[in-house]
């Protein structure tokens, strides 16, 4: 039976693009990213990670992007239906904690 | 990656702000004018993309190229208003002085809803009073429904809506291509130094004498413009295409004439031009630059650049028109005449309207005006009776829906609303005492 995927979506500054991308795709995962382009062709400054995650492997994921949010340079995350602005260690730590059990009858909202 | 549409969804509705409505395109049977676009360039561009409609926001496009699908943005808002400023340029029933009045107020009402996308709601209500005090004729904006249906089927329908959207689904075909185009960086910088020194390219878009100095172009600078001139000239050839499949289904494309395509194309650039100009002002303003900071880098880097992608634009063009080789003397004997053709018609164009419109939001916006400087004048005028007091409250009504829409609060926003409320003969006593209940 296939697992069920969760596109996790991160909102950051430049320098933490590379460094988020190489730590979801060290977990085999399939990501992509993109700079967003505005009409005025100004320097991007938004930067977008995607990736889609099965919800087994989310908590471990998502405590390794922790160590991302010191630098500030992390707008939003969304999972699933979650979102958070600006988001904190403990802001990740209460997301996984309300993260549905796999195998459970509850699905992510 | 699974479910691309719903997590593409999500990514256009959060790009395109609070409030907005955001809808994926979906082909029309039979195909609209879009659809032909969008044929024309999935024949190119190998990359899957995705257009959003946008409505009910601030008149700006926006794209993630590098996503796949890649997201491309057509905003309503935005083609509402450059339908306007093309109206305007095009009339024959004003006078110089009212033309330029309305193309004035045009720049600053685009400017005030930018700043408001911006989250700027001072700005962006200066420059909305700004665009409506004073005004002998309100020029009609058109509905994005009615300006589809107004706009002949002819050779510069496509050109006039679907430009910009063509440009971004050029940038998402070349970043996927792994490069920007073929030219290096040498060529960038000949070319560069050829087209600014180009006679008709000071009277498109004029080029400040200093700006040469910015020649030496770095290689960031290069990458610019290697990437925004491949961009540009796929927009032209889908542009051109997707005008001949728009007129060979509506049975006229024995009338077709390659001329007014081009045409077209090169007058909308401009119109592009402004519109980013815009927003770039709005967007330095937020960020507190100075005048100088304005005129000496960013404005002066963006106007070099699009004098040299017009020039660009414009040789793509006169070749193709053509059809002759630039590599003989009467190839290029023919090319500088179609040049010419083409440069006569724009000079007629109302460019220079739209140059002095910008101008006149340069020195709003360097000297850090708002609403409390020209709230007397405005509450003179809609105290008046007649229809001038109503044609400002039926757009102020408009403006504070919009800033309502976009969830953006501001004093100087209630302080407009509350003069709408207000009945005619208290209009100008709430301005005067200042603050809103």
């Amino acid at each position: 039976m296939t697992e069920e995927q969760i596109v996790l979506l991160i909102d950051c500054g430049e320098p933490l693009l590379e460094p988020i991308k190489s730590m979801l795709a060290s977990h085999d995962l399939d990501v992509q990213s993109s700079q967003r382009r505005d009409m005025d062709g100004a320097v991007a400054t938004s930067f977008l990670v995607l990736a889609s995650i099965a919800i087994r492997t989310a908590p471990v994921l998502l405590d390794a992007i922790t160590r991302f949010l010191q630098r500030h340079q992390v707008r939003r995350i969304e999972f699933g239906d979650y979102a958070i602005d600006n988001p904190r260690p403990e802001d990740i730590e209460e997301l996984v904690r309300r993260l549905p059990q796999p195998g459970g009858d509850e699905t992510a909202k | 990656m699974n479910n691309s549409s719903d997590w593409a969804a999500k990514v256009a509705r959060r790009s395109a702000g609070p409030g907005a409505t955001v809808l994926a395109h979906t082909q029309a049977t039979p195909p609209a004018p879009i659809d032909l676009v969008v044929f024309a360039a999935s024949k190119v561009c190998r990359h899957p993309f995705t257009i959003f409609w946008v409505h009910d926001a601030g008149p700006s496009n926006f794209s993630w190229p590098s996503l796949n699908p890649a997201i491309v943005s057509i905003n309503t808002r935005y083609l509402e208003l450059i339908g306007t400023i093309r109206n305007i340029r095009l009339t024959d029933i004003l006078s110089d002085d009212t033309r330029q009045q309305v193309t004035t107020d045009t720049i600053l009402r685009v400017a005030a809803e930018l700043a408001l996308q911006h989250g700027d709601g001072a700005l962006a209500c200066f420059l909305f009073v700004e665009s409506i005090i004073g005004s002998k004729i309100q020029f009609d904006t058109p509905w994005f429904v009615d300006l589809e249906s107004r706009l002949p089927l002819d050779e510069a329908y496509i050109p006039t809506l679907f430009y910009a959207l063509a440009h971004e689904i050029g940038h998402v075909h070349f970043e996927h291509l792994g490069r920007q185009g073929d030219i290096g960086n040498d060529s960038i910088r000949e070319l560069a130094s050829w087209a600014v020194t180009r006679p008709y390219a000071n009277r498109m878009i004029p080029v400040p004498q200093d700006l040469y100095g910015y020649l030496t172009l770095g290689e960031a600078q290069c990458r610019t413009l290697r990437a925004e001139i491949s961009a540009d000239i796929f927009a032209a050839r889908i542009l051109i295409q997707a005008t001949m499949d728009l007129m060979n289904r509506l049975g006229t494309l024995q009338d077709f004439r390659p001329e007014g395509v081009a045409l077209g194309i090169l007058f909308e650039f401009q119109t592009f031009f402004y519109m980013h100009r815009c927003a770039s002002t709005v967007r330095r303003q937020k960020h507190n630059f100075s005048q100088q900071i304005y005129i000496d880098y960013s404005d002066s880097w963006h106007t070099l650049q699009f004098t040299i992608r017009f020039s660009m634009l414009l040789e793509f063009l006169a070749i193709w028109l053509t059809g002759e080789n630039p590599g003989t003397a009467a190839g290029t004997a023919r090319i500088i005449e179609y040049r010419q053709g083409i440069t006569k018609y724009l000079d007629g164009a109302g460019y220079k309207l739209m140059d002095h419109a910008y101008r006149t939001l340069l020195f709003h916006c360097a000297n850090g005006r708002r609403i409390a400087d020209i709230k007397e004048r405005l509450a003179s005028e809609v105290g008046t009776e007649g229809i001038h007091g109503t044609a400002i409250v039926i757009e102020t009504k408009k403006f504070c829906s919009m800033a309502r829409q976009m969830c953006i609060k501001h004093p100087d926003i209630d302080l407009l609303q509350e003069m709408c409320d207000a009945g005619p003969e208290r209009r100008a006593d709430v301005l005067r005492r200042g603050t809103p209940a």
